[in-house]
């Protein structure tokens, strides 16, 4: 028994409701556990109560023991327990203490008063158990991000604990980076026999890793604890391989592509000859004058092209996603198309105009972009003030923004601040801030990171709403569900240049990097969401 | 000379660049300064690495140009005329009689001006010197260096090293924001409203930081805390003393009895709680810098470079300060350039950097991934040296 | 790695500062003088008188010299002191910052304008009236003319001077520069205009050749303006006066024959020995070589310094 819970309650002041309830948990020796949860709900409390950061850095109060292999966090602060439990946060940059590899893996063993010998040799072997023996000297800015998170691992590895805690670890990596990590995870509770306690949102990544997930339903209820195919088969947070295996009726639910292919063959067949609902693509032939055209741009980065003559062009009503790993220059295209830079060749225009030499005000009747921390967006210190400066600024009648919040997200409180909401919550803001003056191009950066799926839903919902009401959207992301849900067309870029653009269902679904899980069950057919399955049978079953 | 891929001891180089800036205060000459700009420009252009601050030169030489250009404006309106050569006149402003040591404008004279400008060299030599040492030696090792007694202030040093470069980002990201929102960017009123979400974003980086640094034992189990504090103060003061001591002596005048005993005073403290909080601590050091031959000869050269220019000012030789009325080209000791020549052996001794393993541009395109967040990506920039 | 067309404009560069530098070389350090234009026949030069006392508190000797400048019309009275200090092949007189006059000949060694007691240790001016000096507040930066008399007194109000006493020499302009303007006049080969440009011909030390009629160095004045008070100079030491046939390249027209008038002692002012200043007096035509020299040395290295800045940092 490593990590036991003994009625764990917590709320963050005596007046709030309490976060966690009663919670009896017991986490054993060598095992993978997966925190699932909506947002708000008490995973990250819960992750951050091993390691003794709940209540020691955040405040709050907590009543019931945690204990860690006999040690309990009333007791021992976290930096006691640092030898015991290692904790990687979201953000491996922010928590970067030295610049050079080899000295962050070092620093934890530092604190712990270890002697120069055994740090040297445990140094040595963290770098080859993560792979990183070749970047050992190389300053910390300049790894990439699954290459800065496998860093962070090894930081809090060095010192050798017997847990590892990993507060969504890949939400900001693209799919391979993901994978890196998710394996070396596996490698360390397999070959090591650590203790992996790790909490997602993109569920469809890590299930197939999980050995037990823990559904933490929110507002104080009760734990769901279990196996996976158990817990997944009730959850109300799914990844869509799951929500396949409940509308086809698939027992046990397969928890990965593999499994859920060797039980599809009977889907298959009654699919065979339906075609995956109305064709959404527009082929540029076929449609009027683009809204906005970026035309053989290119941008440079100090000496580097971040973009190499790369043509786009969107039309009305469309919902384009651009797709690629990082630093492939997604983000700069967005920037160029939002006028926060000018090409250093080629040409930006929308509407006919060049958004890079419009004045801010009248910038945001043209387009509007979220980047991808919203939160920067925001600047009252509370929604009702944040709305009604929109629409001072905006020069809208007022309430028109609080009536766009209210559409995109009903029940957000008006009172608190922006900073306190949750991230679906202050995403809804800030498109509600965008949106209020109607601009025709929308761009959004990475709007899914750190969304639950119900919060996910409702951005695809609303994102249709708008592309059917005439706006375009273009989306960055590396989310392969949320692309395969809302968008019409899809582009992808490395290094700079478009490597290919089309019909979102022809360039993401025969990819195996980008291809949904859906497509990767159903292939050879070229579906792509759950709810084009339901509906196909739906109709056929008329 | 040692392997390549070793790195310096960053105080070796501290040394070195320190004593090179001492060379450059004791001469007016612009030819000896010159000489030693080149010198230090060479060695950092020979050992510097492929690591970030490495670039920080550039930046110390551009402001050190602009010290020249101020230095002269100054000069040029406010300054006492040296007489000579009247090379145009600017409107006199009288002033009152309690402002009688000062004037602005009046007849601007080669002389004067020239004085001004060798005397803003002098300056940007010596803020060359100090972007060298930054340059070639990492601030984090430098830092590492420091007596246990100093960590955590040292800690709080490497932290806003980290931090700055970070800032610079978030303030581009918030001014973006803000252009997005349709506020101005430009201007007065682009800069309010930068301050609070600039300083939101680093007070949330640094609990970040700090629960980090937290989680990994950052501040455990320290015995004996009053124990320690009394010899970090004791540290602290002792180098205020120590200061003050040098200002004293390098000014005469300045601190009574030429700072000596201020000096020694500083240098008891200092000693005392560098000992008395060096034993005891709990933590331990992984691969600190070790100082060796090659450390040693780059400490010397310096050292020879400025106990030449030293020895030149006791022995009196000619053409160790410019005097600019009247006007002639200065002399230029030759032995004494053949010492600065000294100054170049680092370039030798200093290991050479090691080959950083990855193409310069594959780390930008690195670096790109990691500010794929920051749309200030895609700004071309002014060639970056 | 270092593409070849991002530093092609260093060599060029540095080709044109060695030509500069070597066109510069033969005209010497002087060329850079504008000064030392041509000036127009003796008629139109100015004759100052000056008087240097180096006061109370100066332990050798000769404490007072005066003697008579010749400077080319429009200069200030700065300029006459530095011709004066030529003239008596003195270290030149520096200045502070704020272009207080710190040192005449290297006097005092230390210090510009410092705090002594309730006083200041300084180079006060004074201006010559008949009969009295007259303090002067202002600078020295007023235009000479025919007739003025100069003086420079250091006050060292340690030595017991209750005020700022003036020099202790007579402000008579008559008498200081008698024997000058009389020479002038009368003897035509040693009052040649030294145009500097004909005496530089050679940077490298070589004792230039005065104008016709000059005396050789070390030499008694043999010109028929050595009046009175003419004492035998030290020999190997250039008589002060002797005629532009010195070394010294940067004289301004300093007649030949102007004499040191001492005041107290008869020896001419062996200021060297007494001294032992720091920074020694000689400015000759040596200069220009270590300097070619030097600059050449600090263009090498810059060039080096900069094509390696441009590699590939950390390939060694």
């Amino acid at each position: 028994m490593v990590i036991r819970f003994s009625d764990v309650s917590f709320s963050y002041s005596a007046a709030d409701e309490p976060i966690l309830r009663h919670v009896d948990l017991t986490i054993g020796e060598g095992e993978f556990c997966l925190v699932v949860g909506a947002t708000g709900s008490g995973k990250s409390t819960l992750l951050g109560a091993i390691n003794g950061m709940v209540p020691h850095f955040t405040g709050g109060r907590l009543s019931g023991t945690v204990t860690v292999d006999g040690r309990s966090t009333r007791d021992n602060p976290p930096r006691e327990l640092a030898d015991l439990v290692g904790m990687v946060g979201q953000n491996p940059s922010a928590s970067f203490v030295t610049d050079a590899v080899e000295d962050e893996l070092a620093y934890a063993m530092e604190n712990l008063g270890v002697s120069p010998q055994a740090m040297r040799r445990r140094v040595e072997d963290t770098l080859d158990l993560l792979g990183l023996h070749e970047l050992r000297h190389r300053p910390l800015l300049s790894l990439s991000g699954g290459q800065q998170q496998r860093v962070a691992i090894g930081a809090v590895l060095a010192a050798a604990p017997r847990v590892l805690v990993l507060d969504e670890p890949t939400s900001a990596l693209d799919p391979a980076a993901a994978e890196e990590v998710l394996a070396t995870l596996t490698r360390l509770v397999h070959d090591v026999g650590m203790t992996v306690v790790i909490a997602e949102h993109r569920l469809e990544r890590v299930v197939p890793f999980a050995d037990r997930i823990i559904l933490v339903p929110g507002s104080g209820d009760e734990l769901i604890v279990g196996r996976p195919q158990d817990v997944m088969a009730g959850s109300p947070v799914a990844p869509p391989l799951v929500d396949l295996a409940r509308l086809a009726g698939w027992d046990p639910i397969p928890l990965s592509v593999r499994d859920a292919r060797r039980l599809a063959e009977p889907l298959r067949l009654r699919l065979a000859g339906l075609e995956p609902g109305p064709p959404t693509t527009t082929t540029p032939a076929s449609t009027p004058e683009p809204i906005a055209e970026a035309e053989h741009v290119s941008s440079v980065y100090v000496t580097v092209m971040a973009l190499n003559q790369v043509d786009l062009r969107i039309h009305r009503g469309e919902v384009v996603a651009v797709m690629g790993r990082n630093g492939s220059g997604k983000s700069t295209l967005l920037g160029l198309l939002a006028g926060l830079r000018r090409p250093a060749k080629g040409r930006v225009r929308i509407c006919g105009q060049v958004p890079g030499d419009l004045p801010p005000r009248k910038l945001i009747k043209l387009v509007g972009m979220v980047p991808q921390d919203a939160g920067v967006l925001l600047y009252c210190s509370s929604v009702e003030d944040e709305c009604e400066t929109a629409d001072g600024e905006c020069g809208l009648p007022p309430g028109t923004t609080a009536a766009t919040l209210d559409r995109v997200l009903p029940g957000v409180p008006r009172r608190h601040h922006p900073r306190d909401l949750s991230e679906g919550q202050r995403l809804a803001l800030a498109l509600a801030v965008i949106l209020a003056p109607a601009p025709p191009v929308l761009l959004l950066d990475e709007p899914t990171r750190g969304l639950d799926y119900p919060s996910k839903d409702r951005l695809v919902r609303l994102l249709r709403e708008l592309a059917a009401d005439g706006h375009s959207v273009v989306i960055a992301t590396h989310d392969v569900e949320l692309v395969a849900r809302v968008a019409d067309r899809a582009v992808v870029l490395a290094e700079g240049e478009v490597v290919s653009d089309g019909a979102a269902r022809e360039v993401v679904c025969h990819s195996p990097v980008f291809a949904p899980q859906v497509a990767k069950v159903l292939a050879p057919e070229a579906w792509l969401t759950v709810d084009e399955v339901r509906a196909a049978l739906a109709g056929s079953s008329r | 000379m040692t392997a390549p891929g070793r790195i310096l001891h960053p105080a070796a180089w501290w040394v070195w660049a320190a004593t090179m800036g001492v060379a450059a205060v004791r001469t007016t000459n612009p030819m000896l300064l010159a000489f030693i700009a080149v010198v230090v420009v060479f060695v950092v252009a020979a050992r510097r690495s492929a690591a970030p601050w490495s670039r920080s030169l550039a930046v110390f030489f551009r402001l050190g140009l602009i010290v020249i250009v101020i230095r002269v404006v100054v000069q040029v309106v406010f300054g006492y005329r040296l007489p000579g050569h009247v090379l145009f006149t600017l409107p006199q402003v009288p002033l009152p009689g309690w402002a009688a040591g000062v004037s602005i404008g009046g007849p601007v004279t080669l002389e004067s001006v020239l004085q001004a400008a060798v005397d803003g060299l002098r300056l940007a030599v010596i803020l060359l010197c100090f972007g060298a040492a930054n340059s070639l030696a990492s601030p984090y090792r430098l830092l590492r260096c420091l007596p246990t007694v100093l960590y955590e202030a040292g800690v709080a040093v490497t932290v806003a090293l980290t931090f700055a470069p970070e800032l610079v980002i978030t303030i581009g990201s918030v001014r973006d924001a803000r252009r997005l929102r349709g506020r101005p960017t430009r201007g007065i009123a682009g800069l309010r409203g930068l301050a609070i979400p600039v300083l939101e974003g680093a007070l949330d980086r640094s609990l970040q930081l700090a629960a980090s640094m937290d989680a990994r034992g950052y501040g455990r189990r320290f015995a004996a805390p009053a124990h320690r504090r009394l010899a970090t103060g004791a540290t602290a003061l002792g180098l205020l003393l120590v200061m003050l001591g040098v200002f004293g002596a390098l000014d005469p005048g300045s601190v009574p009895s030429g700072g000596i005993p201020v000096l020694a005073v500083g240098a008891v403290l200092l000693a005392m709680g560098m000992t008395a909080g060096g034993r005891r601590s709990p933590r331990t050091r992984y691969r600190p810098d070790v100082w060796r031959l090659p450390e040693w000869g780059v400490s010397l050269s310096g050292c020879a470079v400025s106990g030449a220019f030293v020895i030149a000012g006791v022995v009196g030789v000619q053409g160790l300060q410019f005097t600019p009325y009247p006007l002639h080209a200065p002399t230029l000791p030759l032995l004494l350039c053949i010492g600065i020549l000294a100054g170049l052996l680092p370039a030798v001794l200093a290991p050479s950097p090691r080959d950083p393993g990855y193409r310069e541009t594959d780390g930008e395109m690195l670096v790109l991934a990691q500010r794929e967040a920051d749309p200030s990506v895609g700004v071309p920039r002014v060639a970056r040296w | 790695m270092t593409p070849l067309p991002r530093w092609r404009w260093v060599v060029p560069t540095a080709m044109l500062i060695g030509a500069a530098a070597a066109a510069l070389g033969p005209a010497g350090p002087d060329a850079l003088v504008p000064f030392k234009a041509a000036t127009a026949a003796a008629a139109d030069s100015v004759y100052v008188a000056l008087v240097v006392d180096l006061g109370q508190g100066y332990g050798g000797s000769p404490r007072v010299v005066s003697g008579c400048v010749r400077v080319p019309p429009g200069k200030s009275g700065y300029d006459a002191l530095t011709a004066f200090t030529q003239q008596m092949n003195w270290a030149l007189p520096s200045y502070n910052n704020a272009g207080l006059l710190c040192t005449i000949d290297g006097y005092p060694q230390n210090g510009c304008g410092q705090v002594v007691g309730s006083g200041y240790d300084y180079w006060s001016y004074w201006h010559g009236d008949p009969g009295t000096w007259t303090y002067s507040s202002a600078g020295a930066s007023r235009t000479m003319q025919t007739g003025d008399v100069e003086g420079w007194r250091f006050e060292d109000p340690g030595h017991g001077n209750p005020t700022d006493p003036p020099p202790t020499a007579a402000p008579d302009f008559a008498s200081i520069c008698a024997s000058d303007m009389t020479s002038t006049t009368s003897a035509p080969t040693t009052a040649t205009p030294t145009t500097i440009a004909t005496t530089n011909t050679g940077p490298m030390g070589s004792n230039p050749a005065g104008p016709a009629g000059s005396t050789p160095p070390g030499s008694i004045a043999s010109s028929p303006t050595s009046g009175s008070g003419q004492e035998p100079t030290n020999p190997g030491r250039p008589v002060p006066g002797s005629g532009s046939g010195s070394p010294t390249t940067t004289r301004p027209t300093a007649s030949g024959g102007s004499t040191a008038h001492t005041g107290n002692s008869g020896s001419p002012p062996p200021r060297t020995e007494a001294l032992a200043r720091a920074g020694s007096v000689q400015h000759n035509g040596g200069d220009s070589v270590p300097l070619l020299v030097g600059g050449f040395i600090v263009v090498i290295i810059g060039c080096g310094a900069l094509y390696r800045w441009r590699r590939h940092p950390g390939v060694p």
